[in-house]
């Protein structure tokens, strides 16, 4: 009797039941993802957001927390820019909490540059500096294998094997291999190899690391992902049509013009998406600076880490991560909207 | 003018393998590097000027590694926890793939923009937040901890890459099963899951190499369990067994221990990570 009832009154509702129950259906097979998402993802995320506004300790379940409002940001934003002319006193020109980053001259004034974490404005520069200079560099250098790489050639589909070698090795893994190779000893490759080529003098012993710290960084990383770049790139110069190629030689480019005129123009779509994409991925760099550069040179992502695991400072942690979030945030929305990203 | 070009042709052909040559080893010069100086025998290590091509080989640094039983527990680790860590996303993440790449339903547009931005979530920025919630789930020194954390990145990916791959099957077969009096549900499971069979293989296949080469979360969640570390951390962390200052022998086998599964699985499944890659992060 019941199931009569229930089966007529679907048959009076037809097609809008259907799509009822396909709704339902589409919730319950998202749930598991929503669940995991909220545990991993959301409920850390407002966690940290709240601890960023307290002075709660790293790993201390039973200390006093208190509410410090805005103190954590404050002395993470606070900058300071001051005319500091030559005997002034550090103590009367900089802000009472501040420390110096540097001194530097200005249309033969002096400044005094100061900051509320001068360890954390460095991290800003190091990153920036680090993902402007690797990604370029793994952009120029990427194109080149592409298009040497998009020719034929015999042993083709075995270099194409070997460009994912890099990619494929942990990045943990490579940085050790050349935070070895970037010494100054005999493990040192890098200065082997150089003085091989006639490069630099037999008896020079650079240590990469601590001479040039950002230059060790963008190597290991421009030597990592060049590879993985040159694969994106090669995938989208395989989308152009030959025609378009032949077509250009029979009206007369010549070979700049047709890269110019045809390649660029048409490889700039994938371009511009891999550039998001791996400038997203330089900004929160982790592994390669904690490995390579032990605390002497941080970026962002290791002086949260080392401000959490090291200083115990959780809720300052917290809010260097809410900063990096919103850094990285306002980028993802940038790109989504600029490149309308069309999902459906 | 025939001699001329012929010039030109010869110069440019040595120039174009020259070039290649020169890509060639840029690539795999640090893993050849770590090779031979894992097959050195202490000596030479130590020797100045360092030997591009060994004198003698040896494996007992690849013998040490197998007696140093943290890089064991470190590789049993990376494996259990990277093995979970897949058939998990993949599972959850068909479902979520088959619903938003089938299924109709409203708000299905956001969700794929909430999917999209979680796949480029900055996950260094939530540490601290991750870090109380793996205390409070009692997971801190496990890995239990690694193979709950992993998902936020493995998760997002797998569904995004999935759900292309369902939309892109044909709407016939769906039509067929329905009338055939198949439920949607049963649709999923018995018609259109084995048919993206080898898009699970390509994702699953990346998932596994973004769990097996993480590193901040294993770090961070086992600062003092070195018995959950996983691989990438025990490497970093390393003592030698025959160890001198610095055991680099044996560092060097360690890695190269560590990297030839990985080398394997890219050089066996080649196209098919090339195609993941350009699914995921080209065509966006």
């Amino acid at each position: 009797m019941a199931v009569a009832t229930t089966s007529s009154n679907a048959a009076v509702r037809g097609g809008s039941t259907l799509t009822k129950r396909q709704a339902r259906l589409a919730m319950i097979m998202l749930a598991p993802t929503f669940f995991v998402l909220i545990l991993v993802a959301f409920y850390p995320l407002v966690r940290t957001f709240l601890s960023s506004f307290t002075n709660e300790p790293f790993a201390n379940p039973t200390a006093e927390v208190a509410n410090v409002g805005l103190e954590n940001y404050q002395k993470l934003l606070g900058i300071q820019i001051a005319p500091f002319p030559e005997g002034a006193s550090l103590r009367d020109t900089m802000i009472t909490g501040y420390r110096r980053v540097n001194t530097f001259e200005l249309f033969g004034e002096r400044y005094l540059f100061a900051a509320g974490d001068p360890m954390w404005i460095q991290a800003i520069v190091n990153t920036i500096l680090f993902t402007i200079i690797s990604v370029a560099l793994e952009f120029s250098i990427g194109l080149l294998v592409a298009l040497v790489v998009n020719t034929r050639f015999r042993g083709r589909g075995i270099m194409r094997a070997v460009m994912l070698i890099p990619w494929a090795i942990p990045t943990a893994i490579s940085t050790v291999l050349w935070r070895y190779m970037l010494n100054d000893n005999t493990t040192g490759a890098m200065n082997a190899l150089l003085s091989a080529f006639g490069l630099i003098e037999p008896s020079a012993s650079i240590a990469w690391r601590s001479q040039y710290p950002l230059l060790s960084v963008i190597l290991v990383d421009v030597w990592k992902t060049v590879p993985f770049v040159a694969l994106l790139l090669l995938a989208g110069l395989q989308t152009i049509p030959t025609d378009l190629y032949e077509a250009g030689a029979v009206d007369g480019a010549t070979v700049p013009q047709r890269f110019f005129r045809i390649t660029l123009p048409l490889l700039f779509p994938t371009v511009l998406i891999a550039l998001v994409f791996r400038t997203l991925d330089a900004l929160r760099v982790f592994d390669v600076f904690a490995i390579l550069l032990p605390n002497t040179t941080r970026s962002m992502a290791t002086h949260n880490y080392e401000m959490m695991v090291t200083s115990y400072q959780y809720g300052y942690a917290s809010a260097t991560g809410v900063l990096i979030f919103i850094i990285i945030f306002a980028f993802t929305i940038l790109y989504m909207s600029l490149f309308r990203v069309e999902v459906d | 003018m025939a001699g001329n070009r012929n010039f030109s042709y010869w110069a440019g052909r040595i120039g174009f393998s020259a070039l290649i040559v020169l890509i060639f080893l840029y690539t795999a010069f640090p893993f050849y590097w770590a090779l031979i100086s894992a097959l050195k025998p202490e000596s030479e290590l130590i020797q100045t000027p360092a030997t591009f091509f060994p004198q003698t080989i040896t494996l007992q640094n690849f013998e040490a590694v197998f007696r140093n039983d943290a890089f064991l527990r470190g590789l049993l680790n990376s494996t259990v926890v990277s093995i979970v860590v897949v058939i998990a996303a993949l599972c959850i993440g068909s479902f979520a793939a088959y619903a938003l790449g089938r299924l109709k339903f409203g708000g299905k547009r956001w969700i794929l923009y909430v999917i999209l931005s979680m796949t480029l979530f900055p996950q260094i920025s939530i540490l601290p937040g991750l870090f109380t919630l793996v205390n409070q789930l009692g997971m801190y020194g496990s890995i239990t901890s690694l193979m709950t954390t992993y998902l936020i990145f493995t998760l997002p990916f797998t569904v995004w890459v999935l759900t292309s791959f369902f939309r892109a099957l044909p709407a016939e077969l769906e039509q067929a099963a329905l009338v055939d009096g198949c439920t949607p549900f049963q649709t999923f499971y018995k018609i259109l899951l084995p048919l993206t069979a080898p898009a699970l293989v390509t994702t699953g296949l990346l998932a596994f190499i973004a769990a097996w080469n993480e590193y901040l979360f294993s770090l961070t969640f086992t600062l003092t369990q070195p018995a959950a570390q996983t691989v990438t951390v025990a490497i970093t962390k390393f003592t030698g067994v025959i160890a001198r200052n610095e055991p680099f022998g044996e560092i060097m086998a360690a890695s190269v221990v560590v990297t030839v599964p990985l080398i394997v699985l890219v050089l066996v499944f080649q196209r098919r990570i090339v195609q993941g890659l350009t699914a995921g992060a080209v065509k966006g």
